[in-house]
C-alpha cells in the first residue's frame, strides 16, 4: 500500500526551492531526507531533476569544480517562474481540500 | 548433467529468485532495498541465461575464448577506478572510492551527466559515508547507487513504448512515464 502521497516531483521541487539556487545532488538529498525522513537515491533524484528541467520548472547551471569532488563540477539548480507557479498551484490545490476550521479539542470533522 | 545443462538449471533458479524478488518489490512498494536486490539478481539471471544459451551453441574452444574475454573486460572495469597513478591532483579524492563502482559508473554514463554524478557520489562517499561507516558498508553504498543509476538509465533507454520499460517502471520507478502529466 502506498504510504506517501506527496510525489517525488513535489519533494525535489520543494528542496530546490528551499535551497535558493545552491541546491545540487548531495545537499538536495540531505534536504529531502530532513523533511521527509527518508533518503532518495541519486538515480531517482537525477531522474526527477532531469524531468523537471525538461518541463521548464527548474534550470541547472554548472558550477566550478572543487577538490572534494575530485575536480568534478556541481550542477546547481534554481526554480524558474513557471516552477514557482506550479509549486504554488499544487500547494493551493492540496490546501483547498483541507477543512476550513479544525474544531476545538480536535473534535470529529464533518 | 553436462556443464551447459548445469548453467541452464542455474539460470532457471536465478530467474525464479528474481521473480520472487520482483513480487516482493511490488508487495512492499518500497524502492531502495527490493530494487537493488531485484536488480542484482535480474542482471545475474540474465547474464547466466545468455551465457548458457551461447555455450550450448559453441565449441569448448570458443567458450574458453569467450570466458577469457569476459574476464579481461571485468578486470578492466575493476582497474579503471583504481588507476591512481593516472590521476592528477584534482582527482586525488578518487583514490579512496570503490574502483568497481567507479568503473561501472563510467561504463553507464557519459559527458556532463557522468561528471556531476561522479562528483556527487565521491563527495558524499568521502565526507559522510566512509568516515561514519565500515569500509564494506561504504563500498556497498557506492555500488548500490551506481547500480540504481545503471538500471534507471537502462530502463530509460528502452524507450517510452517498450513493454519491458513499463515493467521496469512498475517495479523500480514511481510508476509514471517520463513527461507524464500529473493525474487529474
Amino acid at each position: 500500500m502506498k504510504s506517501n502521497l506527496i510525489s517525488r516531483d513535489m519533494e525535489v521541487l520543494g528542496a530546490v526551492r528551499r535551497l535558493r539556487g545552491t541546491g545540487y545532488g548531495v545537499n538536495l538529498r540531505k534536504e529531502i531526507a530532513k523533511v521527509t525522513g527518508r533518503m532518495m537515491s541519486y538515480a531517482t533524484l537525477y531522474d526527477v531533476l532531469e524531468r523537471l528541467e525538461k518541463d521548464g520548472l527548474i534550470v541547472g547551471r554548472m558550477a566550478e569544480p572543487t577538490p572534494a569532488r575530485a575536480g568534478r563540477p556541481k550542477q546547481l539548480f534554481t526554480v524558474t517562474g513557471v516552477g514557482e507557479k506550479a509549486y504554488s498551484t499544487a500547494l493551493a490545490t492540496m490546501q483547498s481540500f483541507a477543512p476550513q476550521a479544525i474544531p476545538a479539542g480536535g473534535g470529529k470533522l464533518a | 548433467m553436462n556443464p551447459q545443462q548445469k548453467m541452464l538449471v542455474l539460470a532457471l533458479a536465478m530467474s525464479g529468485l528474481f521473480g520472487v524478488l520482483f513480487v516482493l518489490a511490488g508487495v512492499f512498494d518500497a524502492f531502495e532495498l527490493p530494487a537493488i536486490v531485484g536488480t542484482i539478481s535480474s542482471f545475474t539471471a540474465f547474464s547466466v541465461a545468455v551465457v548458457a544459451i551461447y555455450c550450448g551453441h559453441r565449441s569448448s574452444d570458443e567458450v574458453d575464448s569467450m570466458v577469457i574475454k569476459m574476464r579481461d573486460a571485468l578486470m578492466g572495469i575493476l582497474r579503471l577506478g583504481s588507476a591512481t597513478s593516472l590521476l592528477d591532483d584534482s582527482e586525488a579524492a578518487l583514490s579512496n572510492t570503490p574502483s568497481m563502482g567507479l568503473g561501472l559508473l563510467r561504463l553507464v554514463t557519459r559527458g556532463d551527466v557522468r561528471k556531476k554524478l561522479e562528483g556527487d557520489l565521491v563527495e558524499e562517499y568521502n565526507e559522510d559515508i566512509a568516515p561514519e561507516h565500515s569500509k564494506l558498508y561504504a563500498q556497498c553504498w557506492f555500488l548500490m547507487h551506481v547500480l540504481l543509476i545503471a538500471v534507471k538509465r537502462f530502463a530509460k533507454a528502452l524507450g517510452e513504448t517498450s513493454g519491458l520499460a513499463a515493467l521496469f517502471r512498475a517495479s523500480f520507478g514511481n510508476g509514471k512515464r517520463n513527461g507524464d502529466e500529473p493525474d487529474d
